[in-house]
């Protein structure tokens, strides 16, 4: 690749909801690598900043997304993770991104989300989506081997920390989650995994989730974190909010999701949250792309002889 | 994901009676039914390596199981609407000679009888066909659960099929159905004191251990090969009487 012409090339293609080729792909990862390599686990950015949430392979909401908020990289970005499977296009949307990321590493950051993971993705459809459009699992493996390289979290000028899932109790400060070496598959338990699978709830201190695995976190533990830490306030995804945005805990902590129409049924809008040089926060809600910009007609069921 | 506007009503007309599926009554069944609760198959291992001193274990029925077999609505003109309709329902009651019976509530009884399979696998055309949802969660990335309602109208009978389906990742399928069926022919006439319309609630639970991993896959993410290969763990037919 080596020239910014080829990238641009490659993001145009992107843009027109075309894959690249297996081993375009290959080159932009090993570019990818050099660049997330260096990105911290508490990855500094600058405001201003677009904060944006689960995207889940809807490309041409993505796309919807670019046009209410901005071009990258005119207007900076934070993706807060979740940028794959469910949706017809994760293929198309996670390489866009990262495109976007190696031509614009400052303008656009992209931390990691509980579906960024191998063990998430042979069930929620990138694995087969890339086998279906590649015929072979390579892409799958090069998108994935990326994935351990995404950072696990953002803070934005000092104030505003953002992280796909939520808090853990074993983390306390954000120099802990420094110390995490996070080149891996996304582990069972632990403090990475809390990061990118716990919830807020409205409760008093730590629960257990009623599944028996995962934990949810109330307000005093997020008041508490944020007074360590000296956030103002904690930005996350990882939930469906009809809104497309929600905040908890005396606007302590905020909600940001940014897939509207939700698996093409759930009739949700999208939002995200805009931070201006002086973390001025606004909100942009939008709705799923018109039914002609997608390509995919919305069809009726077909009538089925069901028993 | 609630679908609160979805519902799926059949009414005869000539009584008002109703047979409704919506996602509020389907989450009523789930509060109803407290199901035993559940854990992913994670969960021992987690709540081993984790230190849950002070920590609040929430519980609720997460897989949001339910017992909801739809709900008989007696006259819904008469229970929804202002008095013009309750006298046009009136009058066609009275108007129609054999239905002494339209005062009695309609209500659900045990049967013999059963659906008639053979005729819903004849290869008839569907004049009518569609699919709601009422409800369903990814349940955090742990599978699924789903309630849906399939309708399909043929020239010789009408069909529904309501399922709840769960299928929570590493540790069971559950699936629930109610099934109706009404054969268009034998309503005509003996629809005053006992009717066609046949309700069959059938409840399987299990997992596909002993299936080869192929199959055990597609059982898992198809409910309707799953069902083939899981035990009855509850099974009921009725007939509306109206």
């Amino acid at each position: 690749m080596g020239s910014s012409g080829d990238l641009d090339r490659m993001i145009e293609q992107l843009q027109r909801c075309e894959i690249l080729k297996e081993r375009e792909v290959k080159t932009l990862c090993e570019k990818a690598v050099e660049i997330l390599v260096e990105e911290s686990n508490v990855q500094k950015v600058e405001a201003p900043v677009t904060i944006c949430g689960d995207i889940h392979g809807q490309f041409y909401d993505l796309k919807e997304l670019f046009k209410v908020g901005g071009d990258c990289p005119t207007i900076n970005y934070l993706f807060m993770g979740d940028f794959v499977d469910r949706g017809f296009y994760s293929v198309e949307t996670f390489l866009l991104l990262l495109a976007l990321k190696v031509r614009y590493p400052d303008r656009i950051y992209l931390i990691r989300g509980n579906h960024e993971s191998r063990q998430i993705t042979q069930v929620y459809g990138f694995y087969d989506e890339c086998l279906r459009k590649y015929g072979s699992a390579n892409v799958w493996r090069y998108c994935t081997d990326i994935f351990d390289y995404l950072s696990l979290s953002a803070l934005i000028d000092n104030r505003i920390f953002c992280v796909h899932g939520g808090l853990s109790p074993s983390i306390n400060t954000l120099d802990q989650i420094r110390t995490i070496d996070r080149k891996q598959e996304v582990p069972h338990d632990g403090a990475m995994c809390d990061l990118l699978w716990s919830d807020p709830d409205d409760i008093d201190g730590w629960g257990l989730s009623p599944r028996g695995a995962g934990y949810l976190f109330g307000g005093d533990v997020c008041t508490q974190f944020n007074q360590n830490n000296k956030v103002e306030l904690i930005a996350r995804a990882h939930q469906l909010v009809m809104e497309g945005y929600k905040w908890m805990f005396n606007d302590q902590l905020v909600t940001v999701w940014s897939a509207p129409n939700y698996c093409y049924r759930c009739g949700n809008v999208a939002a995200i949250l805009e931070l201006d040089e002086h973390l001025t926060k606004s909100f942009k809600v939008f709705e799923a792309a018109p039914p002609e910009a997608r390509g995919v007609p919305a069809k009726k069921p077909a009538p089925d002889y069901f028993l | 994901m609630i679908y609160g506007t979805n519902s799926l009503e059949c009414t005869h007309e000539a009584s008002g009676t109703t047979i409704r599926f919506d996602a509020f009554g389907a989450l009523q069944g789930w509060l109803d039914e407290q199901a035993p609760p559940l854990e992913v198959a994670s969960a021992q291992e987690w709540k081993e390596s984790h230190d849950l001193t002070g920590k609040l274990v929430v519980a609720y029925d997460w897989t949001y199981t339910t017992k909801y077999e739809g709900d008989l609505l007696l006259n819904p003109k008469m229970l929804r609407s202002g008095g013009v309709d309750i006298c046009q329902v009136s009058e066609t009651a009275s108007s129609d000679a054999h239905c002494q019976q339209a005062t009695q509530p309609a209500l659900w009884e045990v049967t013999e009888e059963s659906i008639d399979r053979a005729a819903l696998m004849r290869q008839e055309p569907i004049l009518y066909f569609d699919e709601v949802n009422l409800y369903e969660s990814e349940l955090d990335d742990n599978g699924i659960s789903r309630v849906n309602v399939k309708v399909r109208v043929m020239a010789s009978s009408w069909y529904v099929l309501m399922r709840y389906w769960l299928r929570a990742d590493g540790t069971l399928t559950r699936i629930r159905d109610t099934r109706i069926y009404c054969p268009f022919h034998a309503t005509s006439k003996a629809m005053c004191d006992s009717s066609h319309v046949i309700r069959e609630v059938t409840h399987r639970e299990g997992n596909f251990e002993d299936l080869d991993p192929k199959r055990a896959v597609e059982a898992r993410l198809n409910p309707d090969v799953g069902q083939q290969f899981l035990p009855i763990t509850f099974q009921k037919v009725e007939k509306l009487r109206i």
